[in-house]
């Protein structure tokens, strides 16, 4: 369906959903959040616009090996993340916390390299339903 | 500034390099990069470098002591000499495999921990055996069963590894105790490595047939390798020395009687390392001293009398002492330079056997082993006997049998006078080796008593050769060794036959037949390629396993928590619409009508949480059944028609079985969990801790990315195992006759409807 | 085996012998004045037993390995060859 409405709604919701999903992943520690979640919106912003805009508008096939690589990117991310703890000196997956100072806020910020670990989840998420949604569409 | 460079990346990256060089270039850098490795050992000093930690156990590839450095110092030099007289050899594979090899011996050398060892360990079996192999097609069945023995003492290595280990809890590697079954295992390991009998017949078989050059490489690199190993594991382990002894003297009868040239070096080399060995079972500083010595100059002294006699084989193409002789006159180079090999592995003073060998039976006197010592001497004496008189006489002096020679290419030449300056030059000024050796030397070679004491023993030994001459003939002979078991034994139990007329006892070779006929026809009722077999057996299987399980453990079920929990109305009735959409599935006979109640089932335990007062677990449970609907829907979109086959009753029967089983297990699993005080909850735990362990407050991310991080990744690879399914699905089924669509949808056209709508397609086309 | 060895053979031989031993004779004559320090064992005091013990230790590995190389270690060549 390609009606006006759809498409104006489209134009706004579509970036503030992408935006938002990111918020969720990165804060996602600390409060509710979370990769699963963010992957999800950022998944339903896209396919926003797909059904709006139509499979020829964003030449969504020729793309849609990107996102087989994001899925398969995010996988590889997670477990090399795993394997990275072993080098630390710990075992599998052992997570480190660094506190980074901030420039111009002059707050130390935790990054816990779970954080990355949460990261690959999300490329898993996103790029699986993507493709999902891509490829049956696709059909016809 | 670099920390320190392990020499064995410098060799990894020489053979790298090798097919990329050709000519000028090629010299440089075979000669050249060895030669840096040797010198960079000066530069840095002892400790440890190279240390990870994988999985909680320290990896030291790095451990730099007095004891490894002076091993690489002989390893790196023989590199380069090595490939000096190597220069020649046109196929780049031989290069790579012996700096590979070389690599290896380098990179267990400095190996400080167990594991990293074996790998080198393995990777030195792996190399080398292609330096046996290009020493011609014949040498095909030598260096498999080369490789076959070291694989297995690769294993015997690995599993003595994993019980100390186990045992003690570290994998460093230091003195290791030879009780109990791991140190034997790791002993057992090592020694097959030396070379030592009974599981040492792999040195005589392979070495003699490997490559011209290769086998000098081959000569340097297993034994040395498994000297420094026992000297770092299991010094003074009094067994030892006794094996040493046998060596030596097993080593130096089998070579009195050996008429392949290089065979004969072959068995004195586990002579020589029976020496070593011995001296390391003594223990003494400078019991240890004189084996870590001789080794050094063996390793020289042995290549330069391989070199020697691969030039003659280079050169006159012929390897049996019944077929050489004279040769004095027409390669006198090559004789003068394997002399003065000869002559040093015999103990002549001035050179550097007179400085090392003596060094380990002093050390076994001091020690007071009177039998070790007269032994040690005695097979010292062979020694003389075997490799510098009876070898050098069948080929150079002797006979003179008019074949056609001439020394060997100069870079071969080299390659020998190299070696046989440093043996001069050790034997000459002995303290340089001396200050290299790990314990310190208050060893002092040149006195009168030594050496009117071994030009007493050689002259005897000369004299005595000169009397027994015509005994010591080369005979175009060999003989049986220990390997005669693998080689000949298996055939001869092969041919096991009855006399009984007619029937045959147990032919091993009739039995492998059965045995493999019988694994055959198992795997293929188990696995037929049926999903459904697969399936069945799975499910059962770990059914059954975890009933099994519980009832050992007596674990037992008390339904009072059941009995006594409310049952209000509106719950009731969900559960009776839950079972009774269950049972619609079951029983409908259309597909979509099937997967739609399948479905309904679903929406009813969703109803069911937000019953229990669980909105988000509600909603996610809505979301996921309709994904699942819609996708079991596509599914059917592309599956065959045939869907009214009728199965055979004995297969419903095991369906039925099969989900009863599951049934009660998971019921009984169920009810357990929820009434069990096995554990305490760990959600407190969670809770209190996710703060201080993983840095964040929002617990449910905690948990699913830190605490359980291993099952979410698990979680994400299933779903892009299904993702990729899905993708298979659609993309790799691209035609589709319209009426299966149809018939797919409806699923309830009769067979031969479907076929006759078949037919009409094809024939219309 | 044995070869025969020609009466030229011979004579070499004996000369070989006769030099070799006297030169024996001289090493063994000069150990009675080498001192001796590290003494470990009754035979390290005997002057001249190095030289008694290597053509011992010469004869015996001589004989054995022949001997049992003879007797049962040594085969034809294609002995492994099926």
């Amino acid at each position: 369906m390609t009606s006006l409405i759809f498409k104006s709604i489209t134009k706004t919701v579509s970036p503030i959903l992408m935006i938002f999903s990111l918020y969720l992943l990165l804060r996602g520690h600390q409060m509710p959040g979370g990769g699963f979640i963010a992957g999800l919106m950022t998944s339903a912003g896209l396919v926003l616009i797909y059904l709006a805009y139509g499979c020829d508008f964003f030449d969504w096939h020729k793309r849609s090996r990107f996102f087989y690589y994001l899925f398969s990117g995010g996988l590889a991310l997670s477990f090399l993340t795993g394997l990275a703890g072993l080098f630390i000196g710990g075992t599998f997956l052992k997570s480190g916390v660094a506190h980074v100072e901030m420039p111009f806020i002059h707050e130390s910020w935790e990054f816990a390299s779970a954080g990355i670990f949460d990261i690959g989840v999300y490329l898993v998420v996103c790029g699986v339903c993507v493709s999902l949604m891509t490829l049956l569409g696709e059909e016809e | 500034m670099i920390e320190w460079i392990h020499p064995a990346l410098v060799f990894f990256a020489t053979a790298a390099l090798v097919p990329f060089v050709k000519g000028k270039g090629k010299s440089i850098l075979l000669i050249g990069f060895p030669a840096l490795a040797f010198f960079s050992l000066m530069l840095f000093p002892d400790g440890n470098y190279g240390v990870f930690t994988i999985g909680g156990f320290e990896v030291v590839f790095g451990r730099v002591d007095k004891l490894s450095r002076v091993f690489a110092y002989v390893f790196t030099l023989m590199g380069s000499v090595g490939m000096v007289y190597a220069l020649h050899v046109k196929q780049k594979g031989q290069h790579i495999a012996a700096l590979i090899y070389g690599g290896g011996a380098l990179g267990s050398i400095f190996a400080g921990d167990l594991l990293s060892l074996f790998v080198f360990w393995e990777i030195m079996a792996f190399s080398s055996v292609f330096l046996v192999w290009y020493g011609g097609e014949k040498s095909w069945a030598n260096g498999l069963r080369y490789l076959m023995v070291h694989t297995f003492g690769g294993l015997c290595l690995l599993g003595g590894i994993v019980i100390f280990a186990g045992q003690t809890g570290s994998i460093a590697f230091n003195a290791i105790p030879a009780s109990g079954l791991g140190g034997w295992l790791i002993l057992i390991g090592f020694l097959i490595n030396a070379g030592a009998p009974p599981l040492h017949a792999w040195l005589p078989d392979a070495y003699p047939v490997g490559s011209i050059t290769g086998t000098i490489f081959l000569s340097s690199f297993t034994t040395k390798t498994a000297v420094y190993v026992l000297a770092r594991g299991f010094a003074g382990t009094e067994v030892l020395m006794w094996v040493g002894v046998i060596m030596a003297l097993y080593g130096v009868v089998y070579a009195m009687l050996e008429n392949n040239i290089r065979k004969l070096l072959a068995y004195h080399i586990i002579s020589q390392v029976g020496f070593m060995v011995a001296g390391i079972g003594v223990g003494t500083e400078l019991a240890i001293n004189g084996a870590v010595a001789h080794a050094f100059a063996h390793i020289l002294y042995k290549a330069l009398l391989m070199m020697g006699m691969g030039s003659v084989i280079f050169m006159t193409g012929k390897r049996k002492g019944t077929e050489l002789g004279g040769l004095y006159r027409t390669m006198p180079l090559t004789f003068g330079l394997f002399m003065v090999g000869g002559f040093s592995i015999s103990g002549v003073p001035f050179l550097s056997g007179f400085i090392s060998k003596s060094m380990v039976i002093s050390g076994a006197a001091a020690a007071h082993y009177p039998f070790v010592v007269l032994l040690l001497t005695l097979a010292a004496a062979g020694t003389f006997l075997s490799t510098t008189l009876k070898l050098p006489y069948a080929v150079f002096m002797g006979e003179d049998k008019g074949i056609k020679a001439a020394d060997p290419p100069g870079n071969m030449l080299l390659g020998m006078g190299l070696a046989a300056f440093i043996c001069i030059l050790l034997g000459v000024m002995p303290n340089l080796l001396y200050q290299l050796l790990p314990f310190p030397v208050d060893y002092h070679p040149y006195t009168a008593e030594h050496l009117l004491g071994s030009f007493q023993l050689l002259l005897a030994t000369l004299l005595g050769f000169t009397l027994f001459l015509y005994k010591l003939h080369p005979e175009n002979t060999i003989s049986v060794d220990t390997d005669w078991v693998y080689r000949k034994g298996v055939v001869w139990f092969q041919q096991l036959k009855n006399p009984l007329q007619g029937i045959k006892v147990l032919r091993y070779k009739d039995f492998l037949q059965g045995l493999t006929l019988f694994s055959r026809q198992v795997s293929q009722r188990i696995q037929s390629g049926y999903l459904k077999h697969a399936l069945v057996m799975i499910i059962s299987f770990v059914m059954l396993s975890t009933l099994l399980f519980s009832l050992f453990k007596g674990w037992t079920l008390s339904l009072d928590s059941l009995m006594q929990t409310d049952l209000t109305l509106s719950q009731l009735l969900v559960f009776v619409l839950i079972i009774s959409s269950t049972l619609a599935t079951v029983l409908f006979k259309s597909r979509i009508a099937a997967v739609l109640s399948l479905g309904m089932t679903g929406f009813f335990v969703a109803f069911f949480y937000v019953l229990m007062g669980a909105p988000d677990l509600a909603l996610t449970q809505y979301l996921v059944e309709a994904v699942s609907v819609i996708l079991i829907l596509l599914a059917f979109y592309y599956l065959p028609a045939y869907f009214e086959e009728k199965t055979a009753p004995a297969s419903k029967m095991t369906d039925i079985a099969v989900s009863l089983l599951v049934g009660i297990v998971m019921t009984f699993y169920m009810l357990m969990v929820m009434d069990s005080h096995l554990t305490k909850s760990i959600a407190s735990y969670y809770l209190e801790m996710s703060e201080k362990l993983a840095g964040g407050r929002n617990v449910v991310n905690v948990v699913i990315v830190d605490f359980r991080g291993f099952d979410t990744m698990f979680e994400i690879a299933v779903f892009s195992i299904a993702a990729l399914g899905i993708f298979g699905m659609l993309k790799l089924n691209k035609k589709k006759a319209p009426i299966q669509r149809e018939a797919a949808l409806n699923g309830s056209l009769k067979r031969e409807q479907i076929e006759e709508a078949v037919q009409r397609e094809v024939t219309s086309k | 085996m044995s070869r025969k060895q020609t009466p030229e053979d011979q004579v070499k031989k004996k000369k070989r012998v006769k030099v070799l031993a006297s030169m024996l004779g001289l090493l063994m004559f000069l150990d009675w004045f080498a001192p001796r320090h590290h003494a470990h064992f009754f035979w390290d005091s005997i002057p001249g037993f190095s030289a008694v013990f290597g053509f011992i230790a010469c004869a015996i590995l001589v004989f054995f390995s022949k001997g049992i190389g003879h007797a049962f270690l040594m085969k034809r060549e294609d002995y492994y060859d099926d």
